[in-house]
């Protein structure tokens, strides 16, 4: 749905605020404005706070129980994989042009992929988050990667290979930097990236997202090309913020088996 | 079996058993029972993580009565009871037995098998076609297995019907396809209709981007254009998909002015000359 919404009644036009990532401490009410999003937060007694959101599939109401006497909130950017349903882990990006790589060269290209917000308590290092959403509902798709018996499912997102760092849309995608190393004696076209997202942290600064960047190493394995793919840790700008996480990293092990054009 | 008691000591199958003997065969038969028990339960706990919930029952129950068993035969030889006697007649009692629980031992058998064959785990739904049944495996236990229908019933089926059986698993693959026919009328451009079908069935959330969805023309039928909609989807999305998509395909065609159309026939009258026509009387 493309056509932007408008403010719900419950949420008065000259109340809402745009919010910047990080942790805000709510005392009595926050309404503000997100792309297709509306939120507010108001205190219902000493320790609860009603929550509203109104989005392109609907509102979405909860009682929220806190600990502490304010609700103290991280609004952050995270993994694209928790809207509609959380899924699957991995993301499929289906590249707009295919990026051609010389063979045994290595490159580097950039990407606006998606994000989506959440909202989580602030605490302990693994969070419990009382929403997740997206503020683009085409980013709410999924794709098969590999064959149906045996292959994946992923989240999927068109995006467009750069040659330098685009500038990303607020609260909807986050950059990416993707490293690409050929060590075959031919060059080859790379049409689509797999991997596994959640083990890639996401690094946000104000109205700013950036993940961890990414290599994908294009080797021949038993006579077949392969991706392999390897997350790089800690690549994100230093004094951002890295986002919470909502489970233990997998650190799964991935090669894209089933073709990469 | 005759028993009675003489003095200090009883009858059984001939032999004169004393009371402080049996009271050791009854400590040697708890003793037997709680290590079953405590064998089972830490089985349980320690090894069943590792092996399905029906599985992990299953074997269970088999270290429980296996030790049971091996204590009774225990008992009986510390007794010094002679059981040469019981196994010809036993065997002879078997083959009545077995003649008589053909079913029972079938489906014992079907069972175990099941177990290594693995067709479908705990919570995966299943359809039987030959029986019309599509459920929620709830498990597989030794005689027999349970399905949760849709309804809300629990349907109870033989193993040996299950492992001669086709079994469709539905939870075992991460997608499923989804098609749907549909007419629309002649006068339409059928190019527009399959572009318009795509677009409305691509705008649904759990509809896959990658396989796309096809649409292609089936046949030229009475009536209509009969097209077909193939679409994927994830596994477990089955209602956010099967039951909506004949609607958002109405809707969609409604909404473009593309009509569906009812069953028709066109009828031509022919006025036959005067000549032709049967004379009346």
């Amino acid at each position: 749905m493309s056509t932007p919404l408008t403010a719900p009644d419950h949420v008065a036009e000259n109340n809402l605020s745009k919010l910047n990532y990080g942790i805000h401490v709510i005392k009595d009410k926050l309404n503000f404005q997100l792309p297709n999003n509306f939120i507010s937060l108001e205190r219902a007694s000493s320790d609860k706070f009603y929550y509203k959101r109104t989005g392109p599939f609907g509102t979405l109401e909860k009682l929220i129980s806190i600990r502490t006497s304010d609700l103290e909130m991280e609004f952050v950017p995270t993994h694209p994989i928790y809207t509609p349903a959380y899924k699957t882990d991995y993301m499929f990006l289906r590249f707009s042009k295919p990026v051609f790589v010389s063979r045994n060269s290595k490159t580097e290209i950039f990407a606006s992929i998606p994000i989506e917000i959440g909202l989580f308590f602030t605490g302990s290092k693994i969070r419990e988050y009382f929403d997740v959403f997206s503020c683009n509902v085409d980013h709410s798709k999924y794709a098969l990667y590999g064959q149906p018996d045996q292959g994946i499912l992923c989240k999927f997102s068109n995006v467009t290979p750069e040659a330098k760092a685009p500038k990303s849309v607020e609260f909807v995608h986050g950059k990416l930097k993707i490293i690409v190393n050929n060590e075959l004696d031919t060059g080859v076209s790379i049409g689509k990236v797999v991997f596994p997202i959640r083990d890639h942290d996401v690094y946000y600064d104000k109205f700013e997202s950036v993940y961890d960047n990414l290599e994908i190493i294009i080797k021949e394995r038993l006579g077949v090309q392969v991706i392999e793919i390897v997350q790089q840790d800690n690549t994100g700008p230093k004094k951002w913020t890295r986002s919470p996480i909502t489970m233990e990293k997998t650190d799964i092990k991935f090669s894209m088996e089933s073709g990469f054009d | 079996m005759t028993s009675f008691i003489s003095g200090s000591e009883i009858n059984i199958l001939g032999h004169q058993i004393s009371i402080d003997s049996l009271i050791i065969a009854v400590i040697i038969m708890a003793i037997g029972v709680t290590i079953a028990k405590v064998a089972s339960i830490l089985f349980k706990k320690y090894f069943g993580p590792h092996f399905e919930e029906s599985t992990s029952k299953n074997i269970g129950k088999s270290i429980y009565y296996g030790i049971i068993i091996v204590t009774l035969l225990a008992v009986t030889t510390s007794q010094g009871i002679d059981l040469s006697g019981l196994m010809v007649a036993g065997g002879i009692f078997g083959i009545v037995i077995g003649f008589a629980t053909q079913s029972v031992v079938s489906n014992l058998v079907s069972g175990v098998f099941l177990m290594f064959d693995k067709p479908a785990k705990a919570g995966d739904v299943i359809e039987i076609p030959t029986s019309n049944i599509v459920g929620v495996l709830l498990d597989i236990a030794i005689f027999s297995t349970r399905v949760r229908l849709f309804d809300g019933t629990i349907m109870r089926i033989p193993n040996d019907k299950i492992f001669t059986t086709n079994i469709r698993n539905l939870s075992k693959t991460p997608v499923r396809r989804a098609d749907f026919a549909v007419g629309v009328a002649y006068k339409e451009n059928i190019d527009r209709v399959i572009s318009e079908i795509k677009k409305a069935i691509s705008a649904l959330p759990y509809v896959l981007v990658e396989p796309e969805p096809m649409v292609w023309t089936e046949q030229l039928g009475d009536s209509s254009v009969n097209l077909r909609v193939f679409v994927w989807y994830p596994g477990d999305a089955f209602g956010e998909v099967v039951p909506i998509l004949p609607k958002i395909i109405k809707e969609c065609l409604d909404k473009v002015g593309i009509e569906i159309p009812f069953p028709q026939r066109t009828i031509w009258y022919r006025r036959m000359p005067e000549e032709v026509k049967p004379q009346a009387g």
